[in-house]
């Protein structure tokens, strides 16, 4: 992982597109400003760790033979 | 041309490589695995599986998120209209991942982070909306309830 130790106000470029600056600090918190184009999606980190556990869990997901389940669905 | 793996769901089945569907970036939590295959359910339930070409124990169940949520409007933004080789949005299929523990009243669907795929060039993207606040534990038991079925 690259490291970079930035202040306030300072901030890195990502490509050409996408820069994040280092807007304040609150206590244990960090402010971040992020600049992308609207076509790249940005996540809190923990949301697509959620998403990837879902994905995992899904794997497991059994779907009975007799399923009345479909008759839910209409 | 006609493939075969050895799946842990359905046995050893054969299908047809044209037929496959690719996830350039995988799916979160699964990126390693590119290419999957639909089975569709019978033509009444609204279950399919995702089954992996490329790791025969990989399977997820899928399913219409419409027909338990029929407000559902994810937002795809053009860009992924693009990534898809899509020209409209009407030409994409959507599904989302279910959860179905021991008790299925506990199924759970994931919303937030629908399945994208467009059938024509065999391409598709889980993609996590940021938008519209959907939760990736939606109960579709409680939706249906609340729909009188």
């Amino acid at each position: 992982m690259l490291v970079l130790t930035r202040k306030k106000d300072e901030g890195i470029m990502i490509g050409q597109d996408i820069e994040i600056t280092v807007l304040g600090f609150e206590g244990d918190k960090v402010k971040l400003g992020i600049n992308a184009p609207k076509s790249i999606t940005i996540l809190r980190k923990e949301v697509y760790v959620e998403v990837a556990n879902a994905n995992r869990e899904a794997l497991s997901s059994n779907l009975p033979q007799n399923i009345e389940l479909e008759d839910l669905f209409r | 041309m006609i493939k075969r793996i050895n799946t842990s769901r359905f046995g050893e089945i054969e299908f047809d490589v044209d037929k496959v569907i690719l996830f350039k970036e995988g799916i979160p939590g699964l990126n390693h695995l590119k290419k999957y295959i639909l089975i569709e359910g019978n033509e009444k339930s609204p279950f399919h599986w995702l089954q992996s070409v490329e790791d025969g124990d990989v399977a997820l169940v899928v399913a219409d998120p419409f027909s338990f949520k029929p407000d559902y409007a994810p937002f795809i933004h053009e860009n992924i209209l693009e990534e898809l080789e899509a020209k409209a949005e009407k030409d994409l299929m959507v599904m989302t991942v279910l959860v179905i523990p021991g008790d299925i009243q506990k199924m759970t669907a994931n919303l937030m982070a629908p399945i994208i795929i467009n059938p024509q060039k065999r391409l598709a993207k889980q993609v996590i909306l940021d938008k519209g606040n959907y939760p990736i534990r939606f109960p579709v038991f409680e939706a249906l309830k609340g729909k009188g079925a």
